[in-house]
């Protein structure tokens, strides 16, 4: 009797069940559930080089939520499988173009996207990927080409957003502006995956911080962490506006949370700045300590974070012949705005003045608006011991973005005051 | 095969980076969280585990100044408030009722992960009274896992029950993928479960008398519980018949952590794009691991190696037949490897190589029939003349055979030398010469399809931009198959004279064993014929839908 009973209601129940017939997940997002679905149909036909195809799409965009590179591991594996199973899949190869990007092997990216462009010339995205690996090699004319092809061929987010890249580069942040908020325009209408309007967003903020303009780039800040909470780019964005704020609590708080997601170097390394602002040494210490360890995990990470790695060196004065060894490193597969400036910048920490002006030249030609460009240039021609140009570049970074950093600012400012 | 294999040739891929050490298989920023959930009639468990890549493990150390010794003094205090604090996050509802957790055990081990730098596996086991009064109805139980959500990493939960409880409805899986994050799956085919919350519906059930086997007891063997890599060995209490495939859960007083086994470079092929120059020695070492692949991936089942033995056993080969067998299989698997791989490269628009696959082992499978037909033929026929007509056909086993003394000096040389060879032993010489020709065939035929191993090996280097390794590592590959195949056949040679030694020539040797292998031969090319035939229906639907 008991025992009908109890199967009484656990039949009842089954019948009942559907609320809980779907797995409770927390946190799902898009890529996951992407992934799962890509699983299901292999299981299904293990021969599917599409569904293979659609999994590495899944990894990336999983790669791209969390900022682990680890995924760009599991998206490259399926992508080869699918290419070994669908060869000249032009979606398979315009993805494994953009995994090659993300771990900065730019060449072969460029390589295989130009591959996925003559499978399927009509793939905007895969000119997308082509305009990115040109930039970062300095092909600056090239890559402006590609991203209006790709612009031609389809308006949406992905591709107002890398014009803008690319306007800011060229000193027209007012331009990349309008076109950034065109790609979250874009993006919305299309119904872009919340991490891809996120980062349009939290990109908008950083261009209205590159020029001071400490409001909006908060308002755009929140407006990303609303798309998507917990994302770690815009909680260090508005971590940076706090502090330049003076908010230095509030600051502290929003860097462990993007700490907490994912601890890139960079994150660790402003945090532990600006412990430093506030009189933690140990604190400080403790998150300088942690820049290092990441670069010195693996190849991948000496890879992946050795520019950030030689501006930390140079920025603190740590080990500055690896700072200048790393940056010249960089050079040779790197060949962008950003690579010059850091190159000088190591060179001038170590002294080699004439060379480091050579490169800040050479970082400041496509005329960036960016107030550490200037400072960089400031302290270098400062140290070559001209003067007036000095005091231009010093005035002009202040000028630009008064908080641009929390420490180099005061500095500008006081050797600006200092020499009347 | 090749899920295995491939694990281990990205291995070799790992080996040009000595620099590099293994990584954590969920990537150095990863913590990994991991809850298993035994319902039982009284209690609830939590087993509750968080595995610590190099990165999160840096940062833990560096904040709470432990020192990373198993047995370091200060560790239990740290245990203490760790505890404490995780269980703040860790939210177990039945009925809507928040539950206890008491902590009962915990543990930490710090294994060595990326060039010898410390990780840390933390586990904790806890403890929930279940609500009082009898365990009639049915409950609701939900549990959450709050810490560090964002963070990236495996997030599993499973829930199992235990003796006197029937779960009617969960929305987490009864076994772990993990092995309790020591063996993470890393094939791009198992992503990383993402679970943080789990719901469970479960009731009592009368209890059968003395079969409590795992309830509340204390056991001695519990460090496993429920892992993939074990079957279930408690399973006594028969549920009733809605609940057929629940299984129960021993209980246990602690957990015992274990290093992860599968150091697996998940991204090894990522990683390996960083290397910029090879020294020898690094080149030599992955050419050697190559081979021994090889080697491995010849014992396994099918590549001919059953073709190669009945081929050998019936047709009263020499060590020398072996030799040029296994030496066939090899050049034909190098150069099938090759010409797939170029197939890829190149020609694809026009040709898809997986479409050419289920038909290269057609055409494999066919040769192998047709020959073993021919044999067949030629054995049965051969016998009987042999009976009637003497050694009339003293060395050409049969018409077709004719051409081999046309293929050039040496050619002629052995054959003659096989034939001496023969007639020194009075084997009745029509059932039992090997022609090179034969051989051959049957090498070309066994090694021709390349194994997908191998063939993605060639692909990763191409793409990788190291082409000459990757032939260089497929030559070795191919070597290692053919020094196994070699050795099976020379292992069938000797066990043949051997046998022969004793039995002498009876009618067995000289007309059913050859009659029986041949027979044998032609079944299993037409079972690889049927098996490609398999293999190209999905494939080809796979392919219709493109994009």
């Amino acid at each position: 009797m008991e025992m009908r009973g109890v199967i009484i209601v656990l039949a009842s129940l089954i019948g009942l069940g559907g609320v809980y017939a779907t797995p409770a997940r927390a946190e799902t997002t898009v890529a996951d559930r992407a992934i799962l679905a890509a699983e299901r149909s292999l299981q299904r036909n293990p021969y599917d080089g599409t569904a293979y195809y659609r999994l590495g799409d899944a990894y990336i965009q999983k790669a791209r939520e969390t900022g682990d590179a680890a995924y760009f591991g599991r998206a490259e594996g399926a992508l080869q499988k699918s290419l070994a199973l669908v060869p000249h899949h032009s979606g398979a190869t315009r993805h494994l173009a953009y995994v090659r990007y993300s771990v900065h092997d730019f060449a072969r990216a460029a390589t295989l996207a130009a591959k996925a462009i003559e499978l399927d010339p009509t793939d905007g995205h895969a000119y997308g990927i082509l305009g990115d690996a040109l930039l970062e090699v300095g092909e600056y004319e090239q890559a402006e080409a590609a991203y209006r092809r790709m612009l031609a061929r389809e308006s949406d987010l992905h591709a107002w957003g890398r014009l803008a890249g690319l306007k800011s580069v060229r000193g027209d942040p007012s331009s990349a502006i309008e076109m950034l908020t065109r790609a979250i325009e874009e993006g919305k209408a299309n119904r872009r995956p919340r991490e891809s309007i996120a980062w349009a967003q939290w990109q908008l903020g950083a261009e209205h911080f590159a020029i001071g303009d400490l409001k909006a780039a908060e308002a755009r800040y929140l407006e990303s962490l609303a798309t998507n909470p917990n994302y770690h780019r815009a909680l260090a964005g508005l971590a940076q506006v706090k502090a330049a704020h003076g908010h230095y609590a509030e600051a502290v708080d929003l860097y462990q949370r993007a700490i907490a997601v994912i601890p890139l170097p960079d994150y660790a390394a402003a945090l532990g700045d600006l412990h430093r602002m506030m009189g933690r040494p140990d604190a400080a210490a403790r998150q300088y300590d942690l820049v290092e360890y990441i670069g010195r995990l693996n190849a991948l990470n000496q890879v992946l974070y050795s520019r950030e790695q030689a501006y930390f060196d140079a920025d603190h004065d740590r080990q500055l012949d690896r700072a200048l060894e790393l940056a010249r490193k960089e050079l040779e597969v790197r060949r962008d705005v950003y690579a010059y400036d850091v190159l000088a910048w190591a060179l001038y920490k170590k002294g080699e003045l004439a060379e480091a002006r050579t490169a800040i030249d050479e970082a400041m030609k496509l005329g960036t608006r960016d107030a550490r460009l200037f400072f960089h240039a400031g302290m270098i021609y400062r140290g070559l011991g001209e003067m007036d140009a000095a005091k231009v570049y010093l005035r002009r970074a202040l000028a630009t973005n008064p908080h641009f950093h929390v420490l180099h600012a005061d500095l500008a400012q006081r050797l600006l005051s200092d020499e009347p | 095969m090749s899920r295995k294999h491939l694990v281990v040739l990205s291995a070799v891929g790992l080996l040009l980076i000595p620099s590099l050490g293994w990584a954590h298989p969920m990537g150095n920023f990863s913590i990994s969280h991991y809850s298993a959930l035994r319902i039982g009639e009284e209690t609830i468990e939590l087993r509750h585990l968080l595995d610590l890549a190099e990165i999160p493990t840096f940062q833990e150390i560096q904040e709470t100044g432990i020192v990373p010794e198993v047995g370091h003094p200060g560790l239990d205090p740290y245990l203490a408030r760790k505890a404490e604090t995780l269980k703040e996050g860790l939210r177990l509802e039945v009925d809507g009722r928040r539950l206890e957790l008491r902590v009962t055990s915990r543990e930490v081990i710090f294994a060595p992960g990326a060039g010898g730098l410390p990780t840390m596996k933390l586990g904790f086991l806890y403890r929930a009274a279940r609500s009082e009064g009898a365990i009639d109805g049915v409950h609701q139980l939900r549990f959450r896992d709050d810490n560090l959500p964002e963070r990236t990493g495996w997030k599993e939960i499973i829930a199992v029950r235990r003796a006197g409880v029937v779960v009617a409805r969960t929305s987490v899986p009864e076994t772990d993928r993990s092995a309790e994050l020591s063996d993470y799956p890393t094939d791009p085919l198992s992503s990383p479960p993402q679970d943080l919350e789990a719901r469970v519906l479960f009731t009592g059930v009368p209890s059968p008398p003395g079969s409590m086997a795992g309830a509340g007891s204390t056991r001695a063997t519990l460090d496993e519980p429920r892992t993939k890599a074990r079957p279930e060995r408690l399973l006594q209490p028969s549920p009733p018949p809605s609940q057929v495939a629940s299984p129960l859960a021993p209980a246990a007083d602690s957990i015992k952590l274990q290093a992860n086994r599968q150091a697996t470079p998940r991204n090894g092929l990522t990683e390996m794009v960083t290397t910029r120059e090879m020294g020898p020695a690094i080149i030599l070492l992955a050419a050697v691991v190559a081979m021994g692949l090889g080697a491995l991936h010849a014992l396994e089942p099918g590549h001919g190696k059953t073709v190669v033995a009945a081929y050998l056993v019936g047709s009263r080969g020499t060590a020398w037949h072996a030799m040029v067998l296994g030496l066939t299989v090899t050049l034909s698997h190098t150069a099938g490897v090759y010409f797939l791989g170029g197939l890829t490269l190149y020609a694809s628009r026009y040709v898809v190589p997986e479409r050419l696959f289920p038909w290269l082992t057609g055409i494999s499978g066919l040769m192998i029939a047709g020959l073993g037909l021919v044999l067949f033929w030629q054995r049965y026929s051969g016998a009987r003349h042999a009976h009637s007509h003497g050694h009339e056909h003293a060395h050409v086993p049969g018409e077709s055979h004719g051409h081999v003394h046309d293929d050039g000096q040496g050619l002629a040389h052995r054959h003659s030398h096989f034939a001496r060879h023969t007639h020194h032993h009075h084997i009745h010489s029509t059932t039992s010469r090997v022609s090179l020709r034969d051989l051959i065939a049957l090498g070309v035929s066994g090694g021709i399809v390349p194994c997908p191993a191998a063939l993605v090996v060639l692909l990763s280097a191409f793409s990788m931009r190291r082409t000459g390794f990757g032939l260089l590592l497929i030559v070795a590959f191919s070597v290692g198959l053919a020094a196994v195949l070699i050795g099976i056949g020379l292992l069938v040679v000797f066990a043949r004279r051997l046998m022969g030694g004793f039995k002498g020539d009876g009618v067995f040797v000289t007309r059913w064993l050859p009659l029986t292998s041949a027979a044998v031969v032609t079944l299993l090319g037409l079972a690889i014929a049927l098996q490609a035939v398999g293999a190209g229906i999905p494939l080809a639907v796979a392919l219709s839908v493109r994009r």
